[in-house]
């Protein structure tokens, strides 16, 4: 196994610029998750790791060695593809098997390395039949298993689990999770999805446009967006954001709602002199919960606000609410009574907002 | 309903039986003798089994077997080259991507935008001028070199449809651009491939024109002319030696067909979804 340094990493498609200087250490044993919407260059970049994208500027190092101008194949990775890629004229022996043959593997070995990962898969049964015979699942596990006997420094996998149904997906995603720890590998894994990078990653690395937004730990990257579109793409349902300005008292005020500010919120109030301007709040739904459930509330921690639609989710309820033309998500318990049409007062959990600037979208600290 | 489909199926009834007429009375005057052909009505059934008499004289007098063999050769040998060259070529195309690959393409192509009898007359000079006039060697070039374009189309056509991602996935497993050709385009080609053997094998075992003007000496000509030269230059056919002899060259065309029916339906669905 190895880590994989990114130093200054950029990739240029005639004039647009799909990964924008890009600095990134992806430690030894590592799971690492790039996520970000469609075209921010997550799969760029891991293209360029796994050298089937050349790289306009910058440098790619695996282990200490710079691999810039080293073929795929000299590489040491494997890579898992979000259509599997099997080669459908092989059985799924062969086609785990394929990579070792090429490589003047010894047959022994071959067998017994197919046979470990599929073992370790759970497609020892499957092992005559060719790719056409199988289930997406399977197929998936097929491509996995091709990567894992390979036995290589690092894995890279593509959005390996789009293809696959809602509830297969579930599954696969602890399967691969369980994998990281088993192999004790470094895991290099591009999603869109952010559940998927929330629940599998050690380490987030959030892309827009080519840049990286922020990199951290799940939790941390959840709990301290360093900017909106973070705080926004992070978490499902997505956080509410709504402007407000910052009254004289130290409280956060808009046209529905006045909120008392905490001390924690008052300190970054007044080390960014944000007194008199108009800041972004933004809450987590989770944050929002029906008042009448909530003792310690009271109208300086309560929004009041039409109810637009709830959707019942059964553990909680989705209420969606009309704050000054913007629709706010609020998670509430399910005995809550809020319907479509009532007058909802939502309670506050004002510790863990956050305050954006309206301008530059960055997370006031 | 029911009548509608009656009077489908009486109209299909109908076309097969006048497209099978011909074949019908073309075998049963091989089976006649010269006599009876003669003496007899078209459609009467012969009076004496003399299909093998006739095949013998076929091969005695007009030795259609020698000629048999060169056809052989020119289908195998033109249509193998054509395979592998134009396989090679659409691999390149449109895989490896060297400049100019689309208008190479077109190039090569162009082949079969023009009539082939333009290519006669030239193609006669210049065989004549650097000595392939009259050589197998000379027909088995110009065999492959007439059926690389609408080779290549084919394959070109279906290296499209094969998914980037397992070109990727080979050459992360240590595919150099001749392995991948090799271990992962070649092995999925079989559909296409029984399309353009069927195709381009038949062509060439059907071929009288080109096997008429470039070549002169019975070692030699493919077996068309030999079949055409049965008729004689006054007309003076012997018909059931003829129609003996046109069931014979059609047997190695009806064998590929029966050899590849399975990869040639494969292959053109696949080209049908390409086009």
């Amino acid at each position: 196994m190895a880590r994989v340094d990114l130093k200054n990493l950029t990739k240029k498609f005639e004039d647009v610029i799909a990964v924008n200087n890009m600095n990134e250490v992806i430690e030894d044993k590592q799971f690492v998750v790039l996520v970000g919407p469609s075209g921010c260059g997550k799969t760029t970049t891991l293209r360029m790791i796994a050298g089937l994208e050349e790289v306009t500027g910058g440098e790619i190092y695996i282990g200490d060695r710079l691999v810039n101008d080293v073929p795929p194949k000299d590489r040491d990775i494997a890579m898992v593809f979000q259509n599997y890629a099997l080669y459908p004229h092989m059985d799924v022996y062969n086609n785990m098997a394929f990579g070792l043959k090429l490589r003047k593997t010894p047959k022994a070995d071959i067998v017994k390395r197919v046979n470990n990962a599929a073992r370790i898969l759970k497609i020892e049964e499957l092992l005559k039949r060719k790719p056409k015979q199988l289930s997406g699942g399977q197929r998936q596990r097929v491509a996995l298993g091709r990567a894992i006997v390979r036995d290589p420094k690092v894995f890279l996998m593509d959005e390996p689990l789009s293809n696959l149904d809602a509830k297969l997906r579930v599954q696969m995603r602890t399967e691969i999770a369980k994998l990281h720890q088993r192999l004790d590998a470094t895991i290099i894994y591009v999603t869109h999805d952010q559940t998927e990078a929330m629940t599998m990653a050690s380490k987030i690395v959030i892309m827009k446009d080519g840049l990286v937004q922020q990199t951290g730990a799940p939790q941390e990257v959840y709990d301290h967006p360093n900017n909106i579109f973070v705080a926004g793409f992070i978490g499902s349902p997505a956080m509410n954001f709504v402007d407000v300005t910052v009254t004289d008292r130290i409280t956060l005020k808009n046209k529905q709602f006045e909120l008392e500010t905490p001390s924690k919120i008052k300190e970054i109030i007044k080390n960014n002199d944000l007194v008199g301007k108009e800041v972004v709040v933004g809450i987590r739904p989770e944050d929002l919960e029906d008042s009448q459930f909530v003792p310690e509330a009271k109208d300086t921690n309560i929004i009041t606000a039409n109810v637009e639609v709830t959707e019942p989710m059964g553990a909680e309820i989705y209420v969606y609410v009309d704050i000054d033309g913007v629709l706010m998500t609020a998670r509430v318990i399910p005995k809550s009574k809020l319907k479509s049409g009532d007058v909802a007062k939502l309670f506050v959990d004002i510790e863990t907002i956050h305050l954006f600037d309206k301008k530059t979208e960055k997370a006031y600290i | 309903m029911v009548l509608k489909k009656s009077i489908l199926y009486i109209i299909i009834i109908i076309l097969i039986l006048i497209w099978l007429l011909p074949i019908w009375t073309s075998f049963l005057a091989a089976f006649k003798s010269p006599e009876d052909f003669i003496n007899q009505k078209f459609y009467e059934l012969p009076s004496e089994f003399s299909l093998i008499e006739n095949f013998k004289n076929v091969f005695s007098i007009y030795k259609l077997h020698r000629h048999f063999l060169n056809s052989i050769i020119y289908a195998v040998a033109g249509g193998t080259i054509a395979i592998i060259a134009a396989s090679l070529a659409g691999f390149s195309i449109i895989r490896l991507k060297p400049k100019f690959n689309f208008p190479l393409f077109l190039i090569i192509y162009s082949g079969t935008l023009f009539p082939f009898q333009i290519f006669l007359i030239p193609l006669y000079k210049m065989f004549n001028t650097i000595g392939l006039y009259d050589t197998r060697i000379g027909m088995i070039l110009f065999y492959s070199a007439i059926c690389i374009p609408f080779s290549l189309f084919v394959y070109r056509g279906f290296y499209t449809t094969i998914p980037r991602e397992i070109e990727e996935a080979a050459r992360l497993d240590g595919c150099n651009s001749f392995k991948l050709y090799l271990h992962i385009f070649v092995p999925q080609s079989i559909a296409p491939t029984a399309v353009i053997a069927l195709f381009q094998m038949t062509w060439i075992w059907n071929d009288l024109l080109f096997g008429m003007i470039l070549t002169r000496s019975r070692s030699t000509r493919p077996i068309m002319i030999a079949l055409a030269s049965m008729s004689g230059p006054s007309g003076g056919t012997i018909i059931p030696y003829a129609m003996a002899g046109a069931i014979f060259t059609s047997i190695p065309t009806i064998l590929l067909f029966i050899l590849l029916r399975k990869y040639f339906i494969q292959g053109m669905v696949l080209q049908i979804s390409n086009e």
